[in-house]
């Protein structure tokens, strides 16, 4: 039981210092992967941001083992997935993300899904700063504001 | 892995299945097994939360994407509504419009809505279940079982005030709801608050919710401009809840024709016909805008003059002149209210 219990997702309060080093860099990875996919798909860059948001909600309540490196993978793309219907108007479908070491199927994407909704108590709507950028620019900079600032903000 | 199954039981198997017949990666399996088993163990977070909870009952009625079931949670005998969402296509994984809609569901509170309580999903369904607190009794079944409480005006005047509650604060968050007929309006018989459901999801889905062995009135109380099928925002909802203060008055609905045609023609035969902007006006009924709602219904009389005064208000045929559910609040007809909700 035990050991099982050690691989995949814990509870948060154990070996939190052990993992801790490891999460950082698997969140960056897992960050860029966001913002390649973000482009490939051409989604607006706050539903990358929207998806970290959930990405860390979601690991800010349960643990994931290191080596478990295929669990953030699935993470990422369910964040991703849903911040997309959050925010897009056209989603792809879920094996169209590009993973490439692994093959989730959809059923398997659509669970990982379920499980962020869950964890996140279904609340997805956060207001993230884009909500608010557009406004301060157009105070800022009365006149012109200048080309593309939301993409050079980020 | 076998200790691990046996503690976990259903829950556990229904969600090996999935990772075990799928997937090519025996440690994504070990992977998911752990994830149900130490979520088990340590019993405090829950990781899906299982249909396994709750018990279906009976069913009662039928919306937008599944049924709608009377039911309770095995573990507290608790009584539940559950409303089934079910989902057409599996590539799509959850629906956005499902996601949207929860989400916005979970940020509802407020004491004339009834709670949402958690979501449940159920295990090789593509479906997740609503669960809503339960109410024994809706406002239809209230006016037949209890007609001398139901027609006593100060009842009336406390109902339609709740309703009014409710639906303001749905329109402060900019959510139309389009379905309010008295059998989604759920009455608490011991201290008589009101709560507005949504089992029809109508604004997602497009579909009404229907009770078994009831009637079919999905147009009985939609306003003029859903008739027509023209552009519509939360005057339609306003326009429902007239129809609604009108039927506990006079104990019969306001508009109760068969079709959504009939029911156009007799909204205007009583209200008189409007002139359109676009100057479709039927010309039958031309130049009869207006008229008196007290004189048009005869059971209307027992209705007090602001009454009458705040019913024509929110029967206006022009959306755009019809009373908000906010400033109905604060009209004279309820001055003199004796509850305070």
């Amino acid at each position: 039981d035990r050991e099982i219990g050690v691989i995949g997702f814990k509870s948060l309060q154990s070996s939190h210092d052990m993992t801790g080093n490891w999460i950082k860099c698997a969140r960056l990875e897992a960050i860029t992967w966001i913002l390649k996919t973000r482009a490939i798909f051409g989604f607006r860059f706050q539903t990358a941001y929207l998806s970290v948001t959930y990405f860390d909600r979601f690991l800010s309540r349960r643990a994931i083992d290191s080596e478990k490196s295929w669990a953030i993978q699935l993470l990422s793309v369910a964040c991703l997935s849903l911040a997309a219907k959050m925010e897009e108007c056209r989603v792809p479908a879920l094996t169209e993300f590009p993973v490439e070491e692994y093959n989730f199927n959809s059923k398997v994407i659509q669970r990982m899904e379920f499980l962020v909704l869950n964890t996140l108590e279904w609340k997805m709507g956060s207001i993230t700063p884009f909500a608010y950028i557009h406004y301060f620019i157009t105070k800022f900079c009365k006149d012109s504001p200048p080309r593309n600032i939301v993409s050079r903000t980020v | 892995m076998s200790t691990a199954l046996s503690l976990c039981g259903r829950n556990l198997v229904g969600f090996l299945s999935i990772a075990c017949f799928n997937l090519a990666d025996p440690q994504i399996l070990l992977g998911f097994l752990s994830v149900a088993s130490i979520d088990f163990l340590k019993g405090g977070a829950v990781l899906l939360i299982e249909m396994d909870k709750y018990k279906k009952t009976r069913e009662i009625g039928y919306g937008g994407f599944g049924n709608v079931y009377q039911g309770c949670n095995r573990v507290t005998n608790e009584n539940v509504t559950l409303k089934e969402l079910w989902f057409p296509d599996e590539k799509e994984g959850v629906p956005s419009v499902v996601i949207k809609e929860i989400s916005l569901l979970k940020e509802m509170e407020h004491s004339n809505i009834v709670r949402l309580l958690e979501v449940v999903s159920a295990v090789n369904e593509n479906s997740v279940y609503l669960v809503y607190e339960d109410m024994e009794c809706d406002l239809q079944k209230f006016m037949n079982d209890c007609p001398k409480i139901a027609k006593d005006p100060d009842f009336i005047k406390r109902f339609l005030q709740q309703i009014l509650c409710g639906l303001a604060y749905y329109h402060s968050h900019n959510i139309l709801h389009q379905d309010l007929k008295p059998q989604n309006m759920w009455i608490d018989r011991f201290d008589y608050i009101l709560k507005l459901a949504d089992f029809g999801w109508a604004r997602a889905f497009g579909g009404s919710f229907k009770k078994i062995g009831y009637l079919d009135v999905t147009h009985w109380y939609k306003a003029p401009e859903l008739l027509r099928c023209q552009q519509f925002s939360t005057p339609v909802d306003v326009w429902s809840v007239g129809c609604i203060f009108a039927e506990m008055v006079t104990r019969r609905p306001l508009f109760a024709e068969f079709s959504e045609v009939h029911q156009l023609l007799k909204i205007f035969s009583i209200l008189g016909t409007p002139t359109w902007p676009e100057g479709t006006t039927s010309h039958l009924f031309a130049n009869c805008y207006s008229k008196d709602l007290a004189a048009a219904v005869p059971g209307l009389v027992t209705l007090e003059p602001a009454g009458i005064d705040l019913l024509s208000k929110m029967l206006c045929i022009n959306p755009s002149g019809r009373i908000t559910a906010h400033d109905a609040l604060k009209h004279a007809y309820f001055d003199n209210i004796e509850f305070e909700v």
